[in-house]
């Protein structure tokens, strides 16, 4: 029933870290709880996720500050972004001066 | 100590589901002029399902936003999945960003429904063409809720 409890605890925390919640704040109760079950999976897998959190930030910093090709490689962009490209039509004088009327103070 | 246990959890379950969902429509300016943007959507709304939009029967258009280059313009702070959205800009400079979708909509700036007297009521009303980004909508899990629009030349 206990090591069952402690493994809900552990899920609990990798769910929040996962999700962009505080993973550095493990009091050392909680620590050496989480020690003595270092044979679950979730203790694994809070282990995995902790090493590589700690690791990724430093290493992509490093590798764009020296190759502006992987720069570039790791700016791609993500779901939630979407580009959307001009047309360049220099005669449209419709729009060109509503738009000069608005600069000029209509906003 | 079991009750300890059992409260930790509930509270490390708690902080994950009471976190806030970001939810926005964003403009931003990827070119080295300042752009003008305008922005039309038609939001879904139900019980425990999106939002209003204040229009029953038309889009709700908005503008004008300025935003200067590298700029960025949070044009609606609600679920963007809960809407379809169009989009329309213009640099001055012989650059548009547009579509098909007519709206008339003044220099001035508007915050209204679609087919509301006022904007066309206006003396510097005019048709502009507004470019079609999502034509659909959804709710509730998987809804996506931000999403932020680069501006490229």
């Amino acid at each position: 029933m206990k090591i069952a409890t402690i493994g809900a605890i552990c899920v609990s925390l990798v769910g929040c870290a996962a999700t962009g919640g505080d993973d550095g704040g493990s009091s050392p109760q909680a620590q050496e709880e989480l020690d003595s079950t270092a044979d679950t999976n979730a203790d694994v897998a809070l282990g995995k996720f902790s090493a590589a959190a700690r690791v990724a930030p430093a290493a992509v910093r490093l590798d764009a500050a020296r190759t502006p090709a992987f720069s570039s490689q790791i700016q791609a962009q993500p779901a939630d972004e979407e580009s959307v490209s001009a047309s360049f039509v220099p005669n449209r004088n419709r729009e060109l001066e509503a738009f000069r009327a608005r600069i000029g103070g209509t906003r | 100590m079991n009750r300890m246990a059992a409260l930790l959890v509930g509270a490390a379950s708690l902080s994950c589901v009471t976190a806030p969902a970001a939810a926005s429509t964003k403009f931003h300016n990827s070119t080295g002029n300042t752009i003008w943007a305008a922005h039309a959507f038609d939001s879904v709304s139900g019980l425990g399902c999106g939002y209003s939009d204040g229009c029953p029967s038309s889009s709700r258009v908005k503008g004008w936003f300025p935003i200067a280059p590298g700029g960025t313009a949070t044009v609606d702070s609600r679920g963007w999945g809960n809407a379809r959205h169009e989009i329309y800009a213009e640099d001055g400079l012989g650059h548009f960003w547009e579509g098909d979708s007519a709206y008339v909509v003044p220099n001035d700036a508007f915050d209204r429904c679609q087919y509301d007297d006022w904007l066309y009521a206006q003396p510097t009303s005019n048709y502009y063409y507004f470019r079609l980004v999502r034509n659909t909508t959804c709710c509730g899990i998987g809804c996506p809720g931000d999403k932020t629009y680069n501006f490229t030349l």
